[in-house]
């Protein structure tokens, strides 16, 4: 299996050379260029990249905030950094940002090929398996209990897909752009699968919290509906459900909501209430009056502990969430939704 | 009154402060917001409208509204869009508490510092 490494540095002459010196030294790697962290996101966004390397001073963006761009939402992706102003100080600051590796130049070619090397055969440590139905095997290790990060090409699409288990318990899964739950029901209707094993879990919070059981059982009703929806829509990447559902409907809230906070965030229900127009249309001609403009969220407390949050639309949403909730976060999030 | 009210004033973002008694009645108000101040609407009744709402939070485009009710009246704070709604949403605790403890105090206590 071909994968691919991205090289990210701002001068061009040293990345090709460096990207024509990889290619003949490692030929399970196909290398792809960017010139800053702009660039390098939106190869991360396109394309899949199996590691990056990547230079910590360049313009638009820097290394550091590269490396932080990639930890936040390609956890698994492994990076090496390599500067010309290589001190304690920056190399701490790169680990500490997530980075795995640290090459000060100037370096050989050949040693950059080393660690690069290292780093993606420890992505299949744990063994490959060819040609297996995706929900027997995480069942597997579910049951063994086992704290893993599991690669898995569709066999059918070529599609790839990445689970993180923590002592057996799914805890992220990421497809390209999409995370959590989205991706982890996607991920178990593929089969057959070929998957590979790293012997760590790479995700650094838990975006899942729900058992494999709950999972396959979701993840097989989605795709039923989705079949039965459209038979054209059975590729891996196409719509989910709920995303066919209407921009601003309460499913469709809720997968983002749960996407965006993970599924054990605090949220206890999201639905349609006709109830709450005449108050809103009320409150937001107060707001008006005051120069505040319009109405974009309303949060109540009715004196128990659950919170009440009310989107303006029609119908209005509500949202009652548990204490536990990242109050700030939902509102931006719901503001912004 | 003022005094009373002040803690809350003081707060950084917050743009004015108004407080309706239990029958309706705006018994404070003070604002840097123009025209006619934010007791503009009909907070009180919008407060009732809310039903078992104890409080609410209102956010708008360009600021937000602090709604609490209490056994003594609706308190209604304006503030900017990026309120400091946390230290609003304590110190009106403090702040309605005090307005429970006023009472009128005869005879000798009268001259003591409370």
């Amino acid at each position: 299996m071909i994968k691919k490494v991205l090289l990210v540095d701002d001068d061009r002459e040293m990345l090709l050379d460096l990207k024509a010196s990889l290619s003949r030294k490692i030929d399970t790697v196909a290398v792809i260029t960017a010139a800053n962290g702009r660039e390098a996101l939106a190869c991360l966004r396109s394309q899949e990249i199996a590691l990056v390397v990547t230079d910590l001073k360049m313009p638009v963006m820097d290394g550091l905030e590269l490396v932080a761009a990639i930890m936040q939402r390609y956890a698994d992706i492994p990076v090496i950094v390599m500067t010309g102003f290589g001190t304690p100080e920056t190399e701490r600051l790169a680990m500490q940002g997530g980075a795995l590796d640290f090459i000060a130049k100037p370096f050989s070619a050949d040693k950059l090929a080393l660690q690069i090397n290292e780093r993606l055969s420890q992505q299949s440590e744990g063994g490959t398996l060819n040609n297996v139905s995706s929900a027997m095997f995480l069942q597997l290790i579910e049951m063994e209990q086992r704290t893993c990060t599991v690669r898995l090409e569709h066999a059918r699409t070529g599609t790839k897909g990445i689970l993180a288990f923590d002592q057996g318990e799914l805890v992220g899964a990421r497809i390209g752009e999409t995370e959590g739950l989205d991706a982890a029901y996607e991920i178990l209707v593929w089969d057959p699968v070929s998957i590979a094993l790293q012997n760590s879990c790479l995700a650094r919070d838990n975006r899942i919290q729900r058992n494999m059981c709950q999972l396959i059982l979701e993840a097989a009703r989605r795709r039923d509906e989705k079949t039965s929806a459209s038979p054209a829509a059975d590729a891996p990447g196409a719509p989910t459900v709920a995303a066919a559902e209407p921009a601003g409907s309460p499913a469709r809230m809720q997968t983002r909501i749960e996407k965006a906070l993970g599924a054990g965030c605090g949220v206890e229900s999201v639905s349609a209430d006709p109830a709450w127009s005449d108050c809103l249309l009320l409150i937001s001609r107060y707001g008006e009056r005051l120069n505040l403009g319009k109405l974009t969220l309303a949060c109540v407390h009715r004196g128990d502990s659950h919170e009440q949050f009310i989107r303006p639309g029609a119908p209005p949403i509500v949202v009652v969430a548990s204490p536990k909730c990242p109050r700030e976060k939902l509102m931006q999030l719901l503001s912004e939704l | 009154m003022r005094n009373l009210f002040q803690d809350l004033l003081a707060i950084d973002g917050v743009k004015g402060v108004v407080f309706f008694n239990l029958s309706g009645q705006k018994v404070f108000e003070e604002s840097a917001l123009g025209g006619s101040g934010v007791a503009t609407g009909d907070w009180f009744g919008l407060a009732k409208s809310l039903g078992q709402a104890t409080e609410a939070e209102l956010v708008f485009e360009k600021g937000r509204v602090y709604v609490r009710r209490s056994v003594m009246g609706v308190l209604v704070v304006v503030m900017g869009l990026i309120g400091p709604t946390g230290m609003v949403r304590l110190t009106s605790d403090i702040v309605l508490s005090g307005l429970k403890e006023q009472k009128p105090v005869r005879g000798l206590k009268r001259f003591f510092k409370r």
